[in-house]
């Protein structure tokens, strides 16, 4: 310690020395202009950390569990809203913003930003240690990278994918078209599950798992990843099947085919482990800037539906005390005070529920809906979805609700509107669906359909990007249009897309310009995506 | 022994030019003005090295080796020097007479080198000590305002011993624009810790919910009685020594020494009261809305002002004594001072304690001289105010519904928790028993100062050892070292019941501590040579090195995410923090910065100067690319003439030089970033093992390149009563270092880092000091200090180089908030722009029917580009009015401190619009309505008023329209203002015994805008101009005791 001090000492003097005569001393610069908190790839070889290190971030970014306000930009003042599944009493900015379709270009680069820095980027870098060496790694984050930018996808449309990290001479970069990136996403699982399905035969003889040290959702097994990776294929599949119906019938039949099949318990849910609070526990308890949406109240109030329980809790407000009440989306608010003590959300567990096993079932539902081979039947899979959500959360009377024919939507009531009953979505109204519960076999394709998207949006709450896309999609559940639209004549009724990421514009000119072409209308909320039609 | 074979060696030496017998003359040297003797005037036999000074009557003694031949010369600051021939007198009286001219006024400039001021080639303004004790304020900066053209001064608003945001003629610069500070020729770290960077006021590096906080910077630290003079070197060339730190001028600071002969203790005590000079406008009339609402458009209920109960009266006590003395061989200076403050906010206080000691000393036979210095300073503040919305007691105090009881919520401002068995906070808009967290922008302000404590602590030593050796009377060497730590500690203590967007439910603590170092050395040979009986050269050499160890910190939290934060309520022990909870971030910015440099200066027939100066730095931070090693030059040459020894000039007229120079600096960037480290650690994320990709290395950064040139002249008439000093300057500062977002297609960085644009400012300065009034019995002289400075981003970028031409780089980036400040080209540094707009036609603002049938605004939120640029903070010009008159025994002094043009944006009074608490509004609802003129969408006129409510709830809160908040900001104030009585006595063993009364702030002439737009809410780039809650400007009046024993 001494001996190091004096050392330093004398050196200052020695530089002092020869700096005098005209020569610099600059031998420890590179030391002295190295962060030593920082951590470089070098420190990271051993325990494949360099490897496993990316794969932890990508994890936890692909909804960001910490900090809060990043996961309340990334999806809560979007997709979670827009899926019906909740509602701000927060008026923000005079309440002019995402929630009455005045886009805040401020909040809404978040989930794109948290996508390329936090997963792509570390993908990049996996892909570079790992491709023809460990492909066991490699299609691990294949297929996490489709589970993320395939959320992005269907947030913006056009996305960076195939071209990421080939910069043009003008720094720019180019995007895919929607079409190409669900392409790119259908190759890469296809890579993936080709890799995963050999060592997942031989799954239960190893003796190491491979990413179990990194693995924050299945714990290392092969298996599990490939049923992932066979079910997200799926979810891709169905998602296409309006605007591309061979294509999605090519690959939702591979991922019905794969000797691993689907998520079939719910041990096998895609849920990510974290140590640190569900972000929806401080944007809900914390900061009260999330309450329970208005369809939620409606669809499963309608339904008597033992799950809302576990959903929501009743309200606090004196003018719907100890009621299920959510807010509607877009509705005029003077202050938080008025709509804050309507439903809170329930405290969810530390974990980032991402796929449930049921929306497996719902998958297999629509796709048997479809004629797909290896769907089985549509009616055993609705059951099945609905029994797997129950059992979920233990909740009880699944028996009688799955027999249940006659509860349906119920009309939505606000008596805080501060235009009287401006809120409210009467009796008759067209936004509240006749559909009941139980299956009919004889019933149309349209009405099976609504059946199996309403009870797949409720298996899959809180997960609002994904209950979004399909709303978007098939229409389905009937949610409530916008109250108030504050879009200048954008949006309609209902949002389709956020608006390409302001910094783009600046960073990558060239790119952004041709993305809104492949877009095919103006980057505005009111341009359908590709899969989008209607 | 030695001794002796010394003395012999020297006896036989001289032995061989001295024919002539030794004498010891001696003297007394007096004052021509009073025929006081001179204390420490120096008497120096001419041609040798042999002199000695007077004591403290003025008298001298001197030993001749040639009497006869023998010229002495006499000297001593403020008196021109007098050459006296000996010619084998014994007794040689002087009567030395006050240079009233002054044209030998010596200054300190760069590397403390002393300059006559004549023979400067570029600006300087130089405040005596005296002038910053008078009518002090804690930090010694602030005093600098009104004194020094071209000077501009933004306190941060969070109250005394705070920092201060100093820039010399416009920011230059995307990252720092602060002046360095110089003391005793070495150059100081300010960092100031803790600034808030947004406007909820929390800090970089800090977790969400953070309260705002302002450590305190460097300067502060300074006790003002410790300091001789400042001098103010405002331009690059004045700083081109003292490298890179520089390009953004120099404060020099000169502090005080102890004198031979001069035996003194100083004492001096100075206690003065503060209160609110300008809180904003608020209404008491108007009662809630309603019942449990966060708004007051209820109905009449006459409140009473609850607010203006709430401030206290502020004290701050500031004593200080100092002992100097010494020996025409050794000489000691000792100060210590104390500070006590109590704020003008309940339970926030302040103390700080100075220590210096100075001692300067020649060795052998005068040659080597050494001056070294100690300094010690400890201070601490609980509760020092912030800006900003979260966890603000203003915040709660301003936005508190009218007809609510205040002094219920003052004396209950907890109550026992049944369910929880402690005390918990009690607050009109939150029912913790219930799970309502409240308002995240407002608490009990009473619960605020009581259970969220938090307490800053500095300690810091500064000391600096000079050696100097004289060889010949032209040639000497220096080697100077220094030395400099502070540590700080902050922490914050939020009990359970604070709001949860602030603590978590356990509680909140946060344990922050922060180590600033530098080692600073460097080595000088010093050149003063008359080249022949016309050209004089003055030269300088030397290297230097610097070594510095910034925000060198850990900070432990327990972040508001949810959870409990604190595994045992109210127990504020960092093992007490949740893991969940936990927030660890560690920091360290290292630097080494080495110079080798030169400077000369020709002088011809004392009229004509020729200066130049040159530079090489090192700068670690540019370690990895090529300019590591070749390091980067810059200089400067300047030039000077005294006219009126070489023309004749009008007889009015009796000293005129003119002055030019011409400086490059370059700058070094922030360190790391030309070697960025792959990952860092998350500590959001309570996690090592979870990190963010790092940015572009971008190995090709250069240094920035600031170039200046000024051009000045000083004149003075009429027997030197008026004289002006006049300064014109331009300044580019290219290739900044600029951080800019990567396009989202890059594989690796998320940030790219450029060299980019040209940010240009040009300006005016002029001080121009009157004697009006000047016979036996009053004296009144006057000093006008006025400077202008237009600001341009001339170029941000080139295209197709990665960032736009058109990009706005963020100083304050919106964020949803009614305003932003960005860098732009074409625009001014830090412009203003509006997050939303109000649709207008003409002069009428577009109106429509809202869902309800309320007539409201039609506005619209808009982003850069289409943001409109709503006024920049930075003032016109500037114009201070400094006096000093003296009748008798009395001294009256003031200073008005003017700033004319730019603009401010209060968000606090947005906020308070928005809620119906501004009187603003209360003036609209007692007029039925707003009378502006109004359209519909279709253009027909809409004749009613406005509903006030309708209105304020469109414009106001913090995302309002940012357009409609914007203010003058000229404002003229009475900025000091002392009288001064000097007690007639002649009492041996006393010098003098000074009384005043003094008073600073004390009110406006003229004001526009809702706050004091002198003050900030960052010292940083980010917030200038922008009122977030920030503490009301004071008022201080208060009495002064000196006394010289």
């Amino acid at each position: 310690m001494k001996t190091n001090f004096i050392f330093r000492r004398n050196r200052l003097a020695v530089c002092l020395a020869t700096a005098l005569a005209l020569t610099s001393c600059t031998g420890d610069f590179e030391e002295l202009n190295t962060d030593p908190y920082g951590i470089s790839d070098e420190q990271l070889v051993g325990d494949f950390n360099i490897i496993g290190l990316p794969f932890k971030q990508v994890q936890l970014s692909l909804y960001v569990n910490d900090p809060a306000w990043n996961t309340q930009l990334q999806q809560n003042l979007n997709a979670d809203m827009y899926s019906g599944y909740m509602m701000s009493p927060t008026p923000y900015i005079g309440n002019v913003n995402n929630l009455n379709y005045s886009l805040v270009s401020g909040w809404n680069g978040q989930a794109w930003t948290d996508a390329y820095d936090m997963v792509m980027k570390p993908i990049a870098k996996i892909e570079a240690a790992t491709k023809g060496k460990y492909d066991n790694f490699y299609a691990w984050s294949l297929i996490l990278k489709v589970e993320a930018m395939h959320r992005v996808s269907d947030i913006y449309g056009p996305i960076i994918y195939t071209q990421f990290g080939k910069l043009n001479s003008d720094g720019s970069v180019k995007y895919d078209s929607q079409k190409d990136a669900y392409y790119a996403f259908f190759n890469d699982l296809e890579t993936a599950i080709n890799i995963l399905t050999p060592l997942a035969r031989t799954e239960a003889s190893l003796i190491t798992i491979p990413f179990k040290p990194f693995d924050y959702v299945y714990d290392g097994s092969y298996t599990k990843w490939v049923k992932f990776a066979n079910t997200l294929r799926l979810r891709l599949a169905i998602r296409i099947a309006k605007k591309d119906a061979a294509k999605a019938k090519l690959e939702g039949e591979k991922a019905l085919a794969n000797e691993f099949g689907l998520l079939s318990r719910n041990s096998e849910s895609f849920i990510v482990k974290t140590t640190t609070t569900h972000p929806l526990n401080v944007i809900n308890n914390s900061w009260g800037d999330v309450r329970l949406g208005a369809p939620v109240e409606s669809i499963l109030g309608g339904y008597n539906d033992p799950r809302l329980k576990f959903f929501a809790l009743p309200a606090t407000d004196a003018a719907v005390k100890d009621q299920y009440k959510g807010i509607r989306l877009g509705v005029d608010i003077d202050a938080k005070t008025r709509y804050v003590d309507y439903s809170k959300l329930v405290t969810f567990p530390n974990q980032i529920l991402l796929m449930t096993t049921a929306e497996a079932w719902f998958l297999k539902a629509e796709a048997d809906l479809r004629g797909w081979v290896g769907a089985g039947d549509a009616e055993a899979n609705y059951i099945n979805g609905i029994t797997a959500s129950f059992q979920q959360y233990e909740a009880e009377g699944l028996t009688e609700y799955l027999e249940d024919n006659t509860s349906t939507q119920k009309p939505y009531i606000d008596p805080k509107s501060i235009k009287p009953e401006g809120n409210d979505i009467k009796a008759g109204s067209q936004y509240l669906s006749e559909v009941t519960i139980k299956w009919d076999n004889n019933a149309d394709f349209e009405t099976k359909l609504e059946r199996i998207i309403t009870q797949k949006w409720i298996a899959m709450y809180p997960e609002g990007q994904e209950a979004w896309s399909e709303f978007r999609r098939t229409g389905y559940p009937r949610l409530f249009p916008v109250v108030v639209n504050k879009s200048n004549g954008e949006i309609g009724d209902f949002i389709k897309r956020l608006e390409f990421v302001s910094n783009e514009y600046s960073t990558n000119a060239a790119g952004v310009a041709e993305a809104v072409t492949l877009l095919g209308g103006p980057d505005t909320g009111g341009t359908a995506l590709w899969w989008d039609i209607d | 022994m030695r001794k002796s074979l010394l003395k012999l060696i020297v006896l036989l030496f001289m032995s061989g030019t001295a024919a002539y017998a030794q004498t010891t003359v001696s003297g007394r040297v007096t004052s021509a003005t009073d025929g006081s003797g001179v204390p420490g005037a120096s008497v120096v036999v001419k041609g040798t090295t042999n002199g000695t000074s007077a004591d403290a009557d003025g008298k001298f003694s001197i030993t001749l080796a040639d009497p006869a031949n023998s010229v002495l010369v006499i000297s001593f600051i403020g008196f021109s020097a007098q050459e006296i021939a000996v010619q084998n007198q014994t007794v040689v009286n002087v009567t030395l007479r006050e240079d009233a001219q002054q044209l030998n006024e010596v200054v300190v400039t760069a590397l403390g080198i002393e300059k006559e001021t004549k023979s400067l080639t570029y600006a300087v303004q130089q405040v005596e000590g005296e002038q910053l004790t008078r009518s002090r304020d804690l930090n010694v900066a602030n005093s600098l305002s009104g004194r020094v053209a071209g000077i501009t001064i933004n306190r941060s608003a969070s109250g005394p011993g705070g920092s201060t945001r100093v820039v010399l003629r416009g920011n230059k610069s995307t990252t720092n624009n602060q002046a360095l500070y110089v003391v005793d020729g070495v150059p100081m770290i300010n960092p100031s810790v803790g600034q808030p960077t947004d406007i909820w006021g929390q800090s970089t590096g800090a977790g969400s919910g953070s309260a705002g906080r302002d450590g305190g910077d460097a300067i502060s630290n300074i006790n003002p009685d410790d300091i001789e003079s400042i001098n103010v070197l405002k331009g690059a060339s004045a700083a081109a020594l003292y490298g890179s730190q520089a390009a953004n001028g120099v404060i020099l600071i000169t502090t005080k020494k102890g004198k031979a002969g001069q035996s003194k203790i100083d004492f001096s005590s100075n206690l003065t009261f503060e209160n609110v000079l300008l809180a904003p406008e608020m209404q008491y009339k108007y009662g809630q809305t309603a019942s449990g609402t966060r708004d007051s458009w209820g109905p009449v209920v006459n409140a009473p002002d609850h607010v203006k109960k709430f401030w206290q009266t502020g004290r701050t006590w500031t004593n200080s004594i100092s002992l100097s003395g010494g020996t025409d061989k050794a000489q000691s200076y000792v100060s210590y001072s104390n500070t006590t403050n109590k704020g003008i906010v309940p339970t926030s206080t302040f103390d700080r304690h100075t220590l210096n000691f100075r001692e300067t000393a020649k060795l052998l036979n005068d040659k080597l001289s050494l001056d070294g210095s100690v300094n010690l300073t400890t201070q601490k503040s609980h509760n020092r105010p912030v800006s900003g919305i979260y966890n603000n007691p203003l915040t709660g105090l301003y936005m508190m519904p009218r007809g609510l009881d205040f002094d219920y919520y003052k004396n209950n401002f907890e109550y026992y928790s049944p369910t929880r068995e402690m005390y918990l906070q009690n607050w009109w808009a939150m029912d913790l028993e219930n799970g309502n967290p409240g308002l995240d922008d407002q608490q009990n302000p009473y619960w605020a100062l009581h259970r969220v404590r938090r307490d800053d602590k500095r300690d810091r030593v500064f000391g600096s050892l000079t050696l100097k050796y004289q060889f010949t009377d032209w040639l000497s060497v220096q080697a100077r070292g220094r030395f400099d730590k502070s540590y700080d500690k902050y922490e914050l203590k939020a009990n359970a019941g604070t709001q949860s967007v602030f603590a978590p439910r356990n509680g909140r603590y946060t344990f922050d501590e922060q180590f600033n170092s530098q080692l600073y050395g460097d080595f000088l040979v010093l050149i003063n040579k008359d080249l022949n009986s016309d050209l004089n050269l003055s030269a300088t050499f030397g290297t230097s090195i610097q070594d510095f160890k910034q925000n060198d910190g850990l900070s432990i939290d327990a972040t508001p995410n949810g959870g409990d934060g604190l595994n045992i309520p109210n127990v504020f022990t960092v093992w007490n923090i949740t893991p969940s909870a936990e927030r660890i971030t560690q920091t360290l910015d290292k630097k080494q910065i080495q110079g080798v440099f030169g400077s000369m200066q020709f002088g011809f027939k004392d009229y004509l100067f020729l200066d130049l100066t040159a530079r090489n730095d090192w700068s670690s931070a540019f370690a990895y690319t090529p300019t590591a090693n070749k390091g980067y030059f810059y200089y400067s040459v300047g030039v000077n003439a005294v006219l009126n020894e070489v023309l004749t000039l009008p007889e009015a007229i009796s000293f005129m030089k003119v002055r030019a120079s011409y400086a490059k600096v370059g700058n070094d960037i922030p360190s790391y970033y030309t070697n960025p480290r792959d990952y860092s650690i998350n500590g959001t994320r309570n996690s090592a093992d979870q990190n963010v990709i790092g940015p572009n290395p971008f190995r090709v950064l250069r240094p920035e390149d600031n170039r200046s040139f000024e051009v000045g002249s000083e004149i003075k008439f009429i027997d030197n009563r008026v004289g002006l000093d006049v300064t014109y300057y331009i300044n580019n500062n290219y290739d900044q270092f600029v951080t800019a977002p990567a396009t989202s297609g890059d594989a690796k960085y998320s940030t790219w880092y450029w060299n980019l644009g040209n940010i240009r400012n040009r300006g005016v300065e002029a001080s121009l000091n009157i004697i009006p009034v000047k016979n036996s019995e009053v004296t009144w002289s006057s000093t006008f200090n006025f400077a202008a400075n237009r600001n341009k981003v001339v170029k941000m970028s080139d295209d197709g180089n990665g960032i736009s031409k058109n990009s706005y780089q963020p100083l304050t980036a919106f964020g949803g908030n009614m305003f932003g400040s960005y860098i732009h080209e074409g625009d001014m540094w830090g412009d203003l722009y509006s997050n939303r707009i109000i649709k207008r036609q003409g002069d009428a603002i577009v109106v429509k029917a809202d869902d309800t049938g309320q007539i409201v605004p039609v506005t619209d939120g808009v982003d850069v580009p289409n943001a409109p640029r709503i006024g920049n903070p930075q003032p016109k010009f500037t114009l201070g009015w400094n006096n000093s008159i003296d009748y008798k025994n009395f001294t009256i002094t003031f200073l008005i401190d003017g700033r004319f043009g730019g603009k401010v944006l209060s968000v606090t009074q947005a906020y308070l619009d928005r809620y119906g608490y501004s009187k603003a509004t209360a003036d609209a609802r007692d007029n039925g309505g707003l009378d502006m003129k109004a359209v519909y969408e279709d253009g027909t006129p809409y004749d009613s008023k406005l509903d006030a409510k309708a209105y304020y709830s469109t414009i106001g809160d913090r995302t309002g329209v940012g357009s409609e908040y914007i203010y003058d900001a000229t404002n003229i104030r009475l900025r000091e203002f002392s009288v001064g009585y000097r007690l007639p006595i002649k009492i041996a063993g006393i010098r003098n015994i000074d009384f005043s009364v003094v008073g600073r702030n004390l009110f406006f002439f003229e004001k526009n805008a809702p706050f004091d737009p002198d003050l900030a809410m960052s010292t940083n780039n980010a917030l200038q101009g922008v009122d977030v809650f920030g503490l009301p400007s004071t008022r201080s009046i208060g009495f002064n005791l000196k006394a010289g024993f």
